[in-house]
């Protein structure tokens, strides 16, 4: 039956071995099959009775060499019990001498044989049969001493329409049983071609069957490597009698009853210990490395089998039961099924190996909450004698995971034992345990055996079905079978927590720490490095050492306990420190950098000993009790030094906190298991072959179905939308305020927008009545920016369009330049000619005393340089103040200074800047008394110019002042959309706040490197206390960035979509901010910016033209533009 | 109501720790901008002796405009009326915002000093003043013997 067929192969192997003198007895027999070129299929029958006294020897005792089973056949196929005997002899031990004698006999033989087989072919076949008949006889007493092995179990059936190859006598009858033959053309491999023929069961010893048919290829394409790979074995019966006999190419229905066979379930891996080949599998292994496109014949078979068993089950419809916690496998088998890559041309094209958004969004979703988590108490804490903090329920929970991460079984159930935890029943506890001990691996699926519904099974109702063994359980990523549960047993402790930015990562990290600061019971260990058994170190960034330094300390609650900073240079001290000391000062917690770490291992790794250890200096001194890498991802590229000087330190638990365990490629998870050191993921290779191959390919889900299973137990991620089980969300955000400030325009800002204005409506009307608005679309676009523009600041006229979207053109407007000349050239308000001015300037040095002077209108004493106004006859102000006092007055007869009532004006006004004024300047200009030309005034007076300034920036200056005043070292963001405005922005604020003002600038000009940075340095919590200012950019800053250590924002100009603004807001509105989000708009009143809030009211209610059609989106922009213009 | 500026709160300060002679200024409990004021006649004028109630407001624009200040207590003054109004020019066109309340209660204080019968608010008063001083005089005494002279 089938066995005559695999045994062919084995025979093959035999043959070869034998040929080669027998050098390589252990050659994998699989493997050497695959050399085979095709054999005369007649020539099987001898052999099969070999391969089946070697199936049985094998079932009794275990793998034996081929070889041994042919001296053993030819000694003992003569006798009644043979396989007794030969059992026998084996267990006895063989001498080496006669196997030797019986190679030689064999090989003689064969040689003799091969010259008159012809003539022997009958004898053979009939020799073959009584041999079977003997057998028989002997297995079935063998049968009942040995365990049961050697079996088949049904695994399903499939109908099958066959087509007919030969012309048969006779109709075929309903249950006629039918032989399943394996051919191999010629010039042929296993990968490539096959065919299954039909034949029909010998009548008797004449007659071996002959075929008179073959089954579909798609089916062949599956069985055929399960019978070749001896993994099933298969019946076939008639299922329909045919009406007349069949004629070549006639169709007929069989049923194909499938079984698995022992041997399925005996897999070698394909990198199984194999001395004579360990070269070419170095060479292999190299190749691996770097080049995925070669395959080993090793990796051949297997994935030929993956494929197999993959597709049978999918044909059979078998699916994975749940698994044993209860959940149902995401992971359908169907969905991971692979092709042949080979098949599709398509696979071949570029690897992308980088993650886009879309399968990142994925990937987070299918790995946002480990499955153990459920059975995990809610309610666990630190001990209060160490940990001052309160935590929020979803932290509790989460150290819950960790602690079962670190296998602190004892201490989460007392705890949750204290709490008077209900919830936390036995069973979770056990679930809980067991989870931890050992845990299903998870590319296993497990299956259930199916009820035997074979024809055979059906017809005769026998068979009782052994329960002892209901399931078996394979791994469809290679195509593994086994019946026994596959289990990961892990020494990791620590895992991933990977929750979103904002949920605590560092508190929840710190609770850890704290719930298990030291090792309780000597634990078994690896390193031979002396324990640092108390210590946790904790890598940060640079940035984050203060930070964290901070957080130790406001959570610390025992002053036994303390943090200890290590920035490298006391290198021989370090594991005195940590491990000889006696005394109580070791220190709980490590910090230290990812730098200082690169620098201790750039150091060593130059002199490594001869085992290729670092020698055990400063960080590497020691074993640590716990190691938390914060923002991990810094390691994530694997061939870095940084990540390469990190795996290299030493300890039994470790963590890795990071918001974004992804940022551009799955393999950046590679490195964060590698250095958790999970098996069998940290070995490349085995990582290489399951994810990024996949991934490579283009397989994506079955890529990020395997990181699920990778992840699963080891990676916890909570994000803020998540609803806790009481529904409400994890973190709720604080509240928003936003208002909206109207501006009035000054006279001169006035004049000028109404003549803008009047020309823009005039365009307007003519397209109006000229009925070709859209013609003039353009223009009217750039009228409109225009007024826009003179809303914000009139320099903005002139500047470039800078605008990001709506890229229009905007030509020097020659007529714009003339009026904005005449009208802001006129000195009439001001000093009769520079001379005047200067002299008065000169006059006031002596004037000002800068510590005692003081501010009559708001009494602020002393007023600072930045914010002191000056007016001619000498009296000094803060320059908000007076401008107010100024703004107050109806007329300008009223404008006095409030100390002397002189008359004054806004364009009389001087300031004060920090830079030095030599008295030799003074003397210069001056008419009066000489002063000591050796000294300075430590600052300089100058001209304000009013009309430098706009209405809407003093608004935002007065703003900034207010919050100077009462929130000093708080943070703020402005937002426009115009760049050249933030230019504008930066330098009145720095001339008008001075030292009260830090400005930091981000938009598109800003070079990517310079980014970062520059936010490191907003964020930076230095103690200043003015008000730190991010002049942002509405369109680069607008999405993405995290900036929620400020909480109040300006937008100066308003945006067409209301959604863009909102965008911006949520810079600083978003998880991580604890203050009332407080947000100011500037509208200048009566100008479009009132109309512009308009639109954006308009398009919240009838929502944005996004996908609209060409036409629709015309009629909303003339639509758009009518609301522009009207009065 | 806007938080109080610091401006205000400081004068008040001032006012309590280093009061002005004569004058006393005490704000109300509820409301920070309203103050209770007394103010001694000045003793070469016919007010002398009497102690004169007044109220006074900072309203919201404060100090770019001038507090709202009111006699309570009846005066027979040019510069006054019955409903206790003052005349006075830093109290409307002539505000400055350096001034404050300290400067401007003084101002009261002189202007009990020195009636200006030639810038009247109470015309029959002002027209009394112009026709017979003397008796205008005696007519304030009374007043303030009156209505301003607390008897124990």
């Amino acid at each position: 039956m089938t066995i005559v067929k695999q045994r062919f192969f084995k025979q093959a192997s035999v043959k070869k071995e034998s040929q080669n003198s027998n050098s390589f007895p252990n050659a994998s027999s699989s493997e050497a099959s695959l050399f085979v070129q095709d054999e005369d299929l007649e020539d099987v029958t001898e052999v099969s009775a070999t391969g089946l006294l070697e199936s049985q020897l094998s079932a009794t005792v275990g793998y034996i060499a081929p070889h041994i089973v042919n001296y053993l056949y030819s000694k003992y196929h003569t006798e009644a019990n043979f396989v007794r005997l030969a059992i026998n002899e084996y267990l006895n031990g063989i001498n080496p001498e006669d196997l030797d004698k019986q190679i030689q006999i064999e090989q003689e033989e064969r040689e003799q044989r091969s010259s008159k087989r012809p003539l022997e072919e009958q004898d053979v076949a009939s020799q073959l049969d009584l041999l079977y008949g003997r057998m028989q006889a002997e297995s079935s007493s063998i049968n009942m001493e040995r365990i049961r092995s050697n079996w088949k179990r049904f695994i399903g059936s499939v109908d099958v329409q066959a087509w007919a190859t030969r012309p048969t006598m006779q109709p075929l009858q309903y249950s006629d049983r039918l032989i399943i033959k394996r051919l191999i053309p010629r010039k042929s491999t296993i990968n490539n071609s096959s065919i299954i023929r039909l034949c029909t069961v010998p009548k008797n010893t004449m007659d071996t069957g002959r075929e008179i048919g073959r089954i579909p290829e798609d089916l062949t394409r599956i069985f055929a490597p399960l019978i070749d790979l001896d993994i099933a074995f298969f019946e076939a019966t008639v299922l329909e009698t045919t009406k007349r006999r069949l004629s070549t190419g006639d169709s007929f229905i069989i049923q194909i009853d499938i079984y698995l066979q022992n041997t399925a379930f005996k897999f070698k891996q394909f990198d199984d210990d194999d001395a004579q080949d360990s070269k070419r599998q170095r060479t292999q292994a190299i190749k691996l490395n770097f080049n995925f496109a070669t395959e080993s014949e090793g990796e051949a078979t297997l994935r030929l089998r993956q494929f197999a068993l993959s597709k049978l089950f999918e044909r059979l419809e078998i699916k994975p039961t749940r698994t044993l916690d209860g959940n149902t496998t995401s992971a359908d088998v169907e969905d991971t099924s692979l092709e042949l890559s080979t098949q599709n041309p398509e696979d071949e094209a570029i690897p992308i190996d980088s993650v886009n958004l879309d399968q990142l969004k994925e990937f987070y979703q299918a790995n946002n909450q480990s499955k153990l988590l459920n059975s995990l108490p809610e309610t666990t804490t630190p001990p209060k004698e160490n940990f001052s903090l309160d935590l929020r329920a979803y932290q509790k929970h989460g150290l819950s995971w960790m602690l079962t991460r670190e296998k602190e079984h004892d201490l989460l159930e007392k705890i949750a034992a204290e709490n008077g935890d209900t919830a936390f029943s036995t069973q979770s506890r056990t679930t809980v345990r067991e989870s931890s001990e050992g845990i299903l691996n998870p590319l296993w699926r497990r299956y259930k055996w199916p009820k035997n519904l074979s024809f055979k099974a059906q017809k005769k109702t026998e068979e009782a079905e052994d329960n002892n063994d209901r399931y078996f359980y394979a791994n469809m990523y290679n195509g593994e079978m086994s019946q026994e549960k596959p289990i990961i047993k892990s020494s990791l402790k620590g895992g991933i927590l990977a929750d979103e930015m904002g949920l605590g990562k560092t508190i929840s990290a710190l609770a850890l720490i704290n719930s298990v600061p030291y090792s309780a019971t000597e634990e078994a260990r690896i390193s031979t490095k002396p324990y640092a058994s108390k210590t946790t170190l904790v890598v940060v960034p640079m940035s984050l050492l203060n930070q964290w330094k901070s957080e130790f300390d406001k959570t610390n609650n025992n002053p036994n306990h303390f943090c200890h900073i290590y920035y490298g240079g006391q290198t021989s001290s370090l594991s005195y420190l940590l491990v000889n000391n006696k005394a109580k000062d070791v220190p709980v917690v490590m910090l230290t950098t990812y730098g200082t770490i690169l620098n201790e291992y750039t150091r060593l790794a130059k002199s490594r000993d001869p085992n290729g250890n670092l020698s055990p200096v400063g960080l590497y001194s020691v074993d640590y009790f716990r190691i938390i890498l914060d923002e991990g991802h810094n390691i994530r590229n694997r061939s870095t030094k940084t990540a390469k000087a990190i795996y290299e330190l030493a300890s039994s638990r470790r963590w890795i906190l990071t918001g974004t365990p992804i940022i551009n490629r799955l393999d950046d998870l590679y490195s964060l298991v590698r250095f958790l050191d999970l098996d069998p993921w940290s070995n490349f290779s085995y990582w290489k072959t399951f994810v990024t191959l996949p991934f490579e390919q283009k397989k994506v889900s079955k890529a990020l179905d395997v990181i699920k299973s990778i992840l699963e137990p080891i990676f916890l991620r909570r994000t803020k939308n998540m609803k806790s089980k009481s529904g409400k969300p994890l973190v709720e955000l604080p509240a928003k305020q936003v208002i909206i400030e109207e501006i009035k325009f000054n006279d001169k800002e006035e004049k000028l927008y109404n003549w803008l204005k009047a020309r823009a409506s005039s365009t307007f009307r003519e397209g109006l009545k000229s009925g070709q608005i859209l013609k003039q679309y353009s223009q009217i676009l750039t009228h409109i920016l225009r007024l826009r523009q003179a809303c914000c600041h009139r320099d903005l006229l002139g500047s470039e369009n800078d605008m990001e979207e709506d890229a229009t053109e905007v030509l020097k407007d020659e007529e714009t330049d003339s009026f904005l000349k005449g009208m802001f050239q006129s000195k009439i308000e001001g000093f009769e000619n520079e001379t005047k001015m200067k002299e008065v300037m000169y006059s006031l040095y002596e004037r000002i005393d800068l510590k005692d002077s003081e501010c009559s209108i708001c009494t602020q004493t002393p007023i600072s340089i930045g914010e002191m106004a000056v007016t001619p006859c000498g009296h000094q102000f803060c320059f908000t103040c007076l401008l107010e006092h100024i703004d107050f007055q109806e007329n300008d007869k009223s404008r006095l200074c409030p100390n002397c009532r002189d008359p004054i004006s806004k364009y009389r006004l001087f300031k004060l800047r920090s830079r030095a004024t030599s008295h030799k300047e003074i003397n210069f200009h001056s008419t009066k008394e000489l002063r000591d030309p050796s000294k300075d005034y430590p600052f300089q007076i100058y001209l304000y110019d009013p009309d430098k300034s706009s209405s809407k920036i003093q608004a935002l200056i007065t703003h900034l002042r207010t919050i100077r005043d009462s929130n000093p070292g708080e943070k703020v963001i402005v937002f426009s959309q115009f760049s050249s405005y933030l230019d504008i922005l930066e330098n009145e604020l720095k001339i008008q706040g001075g030292r009260d003002f830090v400005i930091h600038k981000f938009d598109g000009r800003l070079q990517l490197s310079e980014r970062q940075k520059v936010l490191d340095k907003f964020n930076d919590n230095t103690g200043h206390d003015g008000v730190t200012i991010l002049l942002l950019s509405l369109k680069a800053g607008g999405v993405g960035l995290n900036l929620t250590t400020a909480s109040r924002a300006f937008m100066m100009d308003p945006w067409w979509s209301p959604s863009v603004e909102d965008q911006a807001i949520d810079r600083i509105h978003r998880i991580g901010q604890n203050e009332t989000v407080k947000v100011v708009r500037f509208i200048m009143s009566n100008s479009i910016e009132t109309k512009m809030l308009k639109i954006q009211e308009r398009k919240k209610q009838i929502g944005e033209i996004v996908a609209a059609e060409e036409e629709e989106r015309r009629k909303r922009r003339i639509e758009e533009i009518q609301i522009l213009f009207e009065e | 109501m806007a938080a109080l500026p610091k401006r205000i709160i400081k004068e008040t300060e001032r006012l309590v720790s280093d009061p002005v002679p004569g004058i006393t200024a005490t704000p109300s409990e509820e409301n920070l901008r309203y103050f209770e004021v007394t103010i001694d006649g000045p003793s070469s004028s016919p007010y002398a002796n009497g102690v004169f109630q007044l109220e006074l407001y900072l309203p919201d624009d404060y100090p770019m405009c001038a507090p709202k200040v009111r006699f309570l207590t009846k005066i027979y003054h040019p510069n006054i009326d019955k409903l206790g109004r003052i005349c006075l020019d830093v109290l409307k066109d002539n505000w400055s915002p350096a001034l404050q309340i300290r400067t401007i209660l003084l101002s009261i204080q002189a202007l009990l000093g020195a009636p200006n019968p030639d810038d009247p608010l109470a015309n029959d008063v002002a027209e009394d003043w112009k026709k017979d001083e003397k008796k205008a005089i005696q007519i304030a005494q009374e007043w303030t013997q009156k209505y301003a002279v607390k008897k124990d």
